[in-house]
């Protein structure tokens, strides 16, 4: 019945959410909209469950339906460009193992993330996720060369935000 | 090494979010059902409160002309305290609705407050319809009544009659077909994406029948 379904799903789901959050932190720059998003992609991925049928591991599905999620939402709205970030202290993320240095390049590094446009961050996310540019054309419908060009690119967009900060 | 090299160094430490559980995940799949019924609750309280307004002005702007009571006045006083009662009825089943979509997690209690919400959506509509076709025919007559067709003549009253039916008449229709056409756009949209959402909900049970 439904019921067994929901509970495959939630159960699934609980295990996996770290996939969504990781999406949310780069999509997001406070708790409130983290968690907006975060509920948006549950929904949209409970709304998919019935066609998701194992043939991909659940993680990998999750991530792709997740960043559409993310994108379709994003899309057309310009990125908040925040100057103030650090609602994020609150979501319990530990910066302070690292050294001062560190945790502030850290920082000024997810704020230029966050700034660039909603399919640059999805690829920004394959990337960290060490997903090969086979899979990134794969997920985002885009030739491989199209990828990596636009990786390229990326690196270079982020380079010039940081070095306009003086970061680096 | 370059910037998201870095990152990518940290990333994987970065992971330290805090835990949704299971009440939390099921309770956000039924999040689309509850915001629709929310704007249900919201919408008809701000019918309730124009309808207030626009009852007190014209209390204000009747009360300047002297005119004695009559048995009709009263007869719509009675028809307006027994409308509100059930006006607050209907706030009152929309929003225990939208408390239990909003807190249920049991799919079998969210099709049947669904189905509840969509039955309240249906007899609020005839409700106000009903309301309006009597306040129309409350109308009609108070003009009768006012017109003192006891002094004129037969022909005069005969005349008057029937232009007061077909002015009423078309008013009526007109109003009416307003008021189903506004309906239309709020709340039979709110349903029909609730019913999208039930759609979905039995969709989801017969392929896990398969």
């Amino acid at each position: 019945m439904i019921e067994n379904l929901e509970q495959e799903f939630v159960n699934l789901l609980e295990d996996n959410q770290n996939i969504l959050h990781k999406i949310c932190k780069l999509y997001t720059s406070d708790l409130d909209s983290h968690q907006d998003l975060f509920q948006e992609m549950v929904i949209q991925l409970w709304k998919s469950y019935p066609k998701f049928k194992g043939d991909s591991k659940f993680s990998t599905w999750a991530y792709r339906v997740s960043l559409n999620t993310a994108i379709s939402l994003y899309r057309g709205k310009k990125s908040r460009i925040e100057t103030v970030d650090l609602d994020y202290s609150l979501t319990n993320i530990r910066y302070e193992e690292y050294n001062t240095e560190t945790e502030d390049q850290l920082k000024h590094l997810y704020e230029a993330v966050r700034q660039l446009n909603d399919i640059d961050k999805a690829l920004v996310y394959m990337y960290l996720e060490e997903k090969d540019y086979t899979e990134i054309a794969e997920t985002l419908g885009i030739s491989e060369v199209n990828a990596r060009v636009k990786m390229n690119r990326i690196k270079s967009k982020l380079k010039q935000m940081l070095t306009k900060k003086g970061v680096v | 090494m370059d910037e998201l090299d870095f990152l990518k160094q940290h990333w994987q430490k970065d992971q330290d979010f805090p835990k949704v559980n299971k009440e939390e995940i099921r309770r956000m799949l039924y999040k689309s059902s509850s915001s629709l019924v929310k704007w249900i609750f919201i919408i008809s309280v701000i019918e309730l409160f124009v309808g207030i307004i626009l009852n007190v002005l014209l209390y204000y702007y009747d009360k300047e002309k002297v005119y004695e009571e009559n048995i009709l006045d009263i007869f719509s006083n009675i028809v307006d305290v027994v409308s509100y009662l059930f006006i607050f009825y209907f706030i009152y089943a929309f929003f225990t609705s939208y408390r239990k979509i909003k807190t249920t997690n049991s799919t079998k209690e969210l099709l049947k407050d669904i189905l509840f919400t969509r039955k309240t959506v249906g007899h609020y509509i005839k409700f106000n319809i009903y309301l309006i076709i009597f306040a129309i025919g409350m109308a009609s007559l108070s003009l009768i009544l006012e017109e003192d067709i006891m002094h004129k003549s037969i022909g005069h009253n005969i005349l008057f009659l029937v232009l007061i039916s077909i002015i009423m008449f078309l008013l009526g229709w007109l109003i009416i077909s307003i008021i189903k056409l506004y309906y239309r756009v709020i709340y039979i949209r709110l349903v029909k994406k609730l019913d999208k959402n039930y759609e979905d909900l039995i969709k989801l049970e017969e392929e896990e029948n398969l």
